[in-house]
């Protein structure tokens, strides 16, 4: 055969340590990620009536909520509050939502991963570049607050983009890690179920760190998603100032997220088939 | 004729040469049994918990090479299959494969009931490897293949089973590989479109891809494959050509007899198993042997439909000028009478012998009986105006099993995947237009 060396060569072997980080073949199969994207995206709202008007009633809900049981008076700093609770309502919820949707993707698809090969790095990918649309259906309702509202944007909007794209890689590591991890312990997506939910009240999304006692703010440091969900308002809100250094430490703790989840992710793959 | 599989070496892995399609060497899977399932993320697990599925098992497929993996459940056909299809990891060993690898593990999977059939070929056809711009150039054939009409722009939940499986097959047909790997897949569909999906595989064969094709049924194998490995409890019994192959496996698992031979009875005894006795006579013959003969003379139990063949009994007369007719019964595998064959040439009637051996053969012509497994019930007799005497009858004294013609031979199934009914002849047909006959 002349064009037999032209041929691509797989190799299948035991090795355990010589896993790549990133899968090497994932190139090949991008079309499979587009497609698999589409599939998540039409999954959330495509077989709905009023698809993205249902977006909107969980944070919108919620926001009223707070609005009006807000008891003391400065629970947000740089933005109205009503706005400051919207924003951090609804990145808090695409955060959640992104890293759950991540970490089920492999049991949600185990019927496929035990019957054709492919990179399972795509399931968690696609359901994280999914909810991008979720990030543009906020962003609609919380400019229009913010234009109802006059508040002003200023030059820290371009860190916009930066701080979402980092929100979201965070979610995906995370994601990415549980959904390994939870292959050999299944516990292990309740007990990120009971962590979300806690962070839901560790996180500046209904108070500001600034109205909460330097220590505890020393603490709360610790939550990589103060950085992020202080970040997007910064960069929105004209009023509120960008936070560089714990922005800076949220891109730290993403890196690792994503480093670790891969590692993970990478180690189940070759036998993710047989622990579904 | 088991051919010896030489270990390979353990630090050497040349690049493959390049008529080699496919290399195992020393594949082996251990599954882990519930306990030990936690050590996923470590690696250490005790022999105690842990079963090999797949051991040792090492074979090379040139280019354009048809083999088939034959065993019975759990002998870890699939297991072989998974891995060399990436699903899942070997435990130890290493396989190389050139070139693109097509493994229709189960046609249809991963489709997204929601989605449209069309919007369901990008997916699958992602799903196999291919590019949007290589199903692109395939849709017009994925979707004629796949008879659904204007179903295609129906999302896929709206299907029916046999709907989906056309779907599926459709896809995985038309993505030309270098390698195809089946699994049972052609179980689908109805016979119609079964047929369509052979006759697809015979056309990609004519590409001349490798095919490893994974069957219980070896009458599959057989029709489609030139070579065979029999795996049995996660190791190779036996590889080679597919005959060979086919006929141990079937021997031991069917049971299949192509010849036989009766001990000599005691001296005036009764002879073998005498059916239905009539105590008022004493049997003039017995038998001795039996055998179903192939076309090159030799015994087999397995005989393609497009074959002749003989069946051969000796037997021997006990005193002289008896009057002695050998008789053969053909049963289908469901215990259905097919046809008795007996001697009925001008003269058999008082034909005569003197005491000695005999053998008379029956000849069975070609595309007579159907594919299956069959038995022979042989019988001596003597027919007279007021029934039959019977010497010595051995019921289910051979069987033996009718295949399919190969692939691309002539067979009187035509189109179809299967044809009712005990015999299978070919018949003569003429067609005319009535328009032209007035």
């Amino acid at each position: 055969m002349a064009h037999a060396s032209e041929k691509p060569l797989t190799v299948i072997d035991a090795a355990r340590a010589r896993r790549a980080i990133f899968p090497p073949d994932f190139w090949r199969f991008r079309d499979l990620l587009a497609q698999m994207t589409m599939s998540a995206f039409r999954a959330k709202y495509m077989h709905l009536k009023s698809s993205f008007l249902w977006y909107y009633a969980r944070p919108l809900t919620i926001t009223l909520v707070f609005v009006v049981l807000r008891a003391t008076a400065d629970l947000g700093a740089g933005a109205p509050y009503p706005l400051f609770v919207l924003t951090g309502v609804c990145f808090w919820f695409i955060f959640a939502d992104t890293f759950s949707a991540a970490s089920g993707a492999l049991a949600r698809e185990a019927n496929l991963i035990q019957k054709v090969y492919f990179p399972i790095l795509i399931l968690p990918l696609a359901q994280t570049l999914a909810r991008f649309a979720d990030v543009g259906l906020a962003l609609i309702a919380i400019v229009a607050l913010q234009i109802a509202l006059g508040v002003g944007v200023d030059l820290e909007l371009l860190m916009l983009l930066p701080v979402i794209v980092q929100m979201m890689v965070l979610a995906f590591g995370l994601g990415c890690a549980v959904a390994a991890v939870s292959l050999s312990w299944p516990d292990a997506r309740e007990a990120a179920n009971v962590a979300l939910y806690l962070g839901l009240f560790l996180s500046p999304v209904f108070y500001s760190p600034e109205a909460m006692p330097p220590a505890a703010r020393m603490l709360l440091q610790v939550n990589p998603m103060v950085g992020s969900l202080e970040g997007v308002r910064g960069a929105l809100f004209e009023t509120a100032a960008f936070p560089w250094a714990a922005w800076a430490y949220s891109c730290a703790a993403t890196l690792l997220a994503v480093l670790v989840g891969l590692t993970l992710l990478g180690r189940a793959s070759r036998n993710a088939a047989e622990f579904l | 004729m088991s051919v010896v599989v030489s270990k390979p070496e353990a630090v050497a892995a040349p690049a493959l040469e390049p008529a080699t399609a496919l290399r195992v060497e020393n594949l082996g899977k251990r599954y882990l049994l519930e306990g030990a399932k936690r050590a996923l993320l470590s690696a250490r697990v005790r022999e105690d918990q842990s079963f090999w599925a797949l051991r040792g098992v090492s074979f090379t497929v040139q280019e354009g090479e048809r083999v088939g993996i034959i065993g019975r459940n759990g002998a870890g056909k699939s297991t072989l299959l998974k891995i060399l299809s990436r699903v899942i990891a070997p435990s130890e060993g290493r396989a190389e494969i050139r070139g693109r690898v097509a493994s229709l593990l189960e046609v249809g999977t991963g489709f997204n009931p929601r989605l449209t059939g069309r919007e369901n070929i990008y997916l699958n056809a992602a799903l196999l490897g291919l590019s949007r711009k290589d199903v692109d150039a395939r849709l017009d054939d994925i979707i004629t293949f796949a008879e659904l009409g204007r179903f295609i722009e129906e999302p896929v939940k709206t299907y029916s089973t046999g709907m989906r499986a056309r779907l599926g097959f459709a896809v995985a047909a038309h993505i030309d590989p270098d390698v195809l790997m089946l699994d049972e897949v052609l179980s689908v569909g109805d016979a119609a479109f079964q047929a369509k999906c052979l006759q697809r595989v015979g056309e990609m064969m004519g590409a001349n891809p490798t095919l490893l094709f994974v069957s219980h049924s070896f009458a599959a194998v057989r029709q489609f494959c030139d070579r065979c490995i029999w795996l049995e409890r996660g190791e190779v019994t036996m590889d080679g050509p597919v005959d060979k192959v086919v006929q141990a496996y079937a021997e031991q698992v069917m049971s299949l007899r192509p010849s036989v031979k009766w001990s000599e009875p005691a001296r005036g005894g009764m002879p073998g198993t005498v059916k239905d006795p009539q105590p008022d006579y004493e049997p003039k013959a017995r038998l001795l042997a039996a055998r179903v003969v192939a076309e090159d003379g030799l015994p087999t139990s397995h005989l393609s439909a497009d074959a002749e063949f003989e069946v051969e009994v000796d037997y021997e007369i006990l005193e002289d000028d008896a009057y002695v007719l050998p008789a053969f019964r053909f049963y289908a595998e469901d215990g259905q009478l097919v046809f008795t064959a007996v001697f009925s040439a001008p003269g058999a009637e008082n034909w005569r012998r003197p005491r000695g051996r005999y053998r008379s053969r029956a000849h069975v012509p070609a595309h007579l009986l159907n594919v299956g497994l069959h038995r022979v019930s042989i019988g001596l007799n003597t027919p007279h105006s007021g029934g039959l005497m019977r010497h010595h009858v051995e019921e289910n004294a051979l069987t033996f099993w009718i295949h399919e013609p190969r692939l691309g031979e002539v067979s009187a199934r035509g189109p179809y995947t299967t044809v009712k009914g005990a015999v299978r002849p070919m018949f003569n047909w003429t067609h005319d237009m009535l328009d032209d006959l007035f």
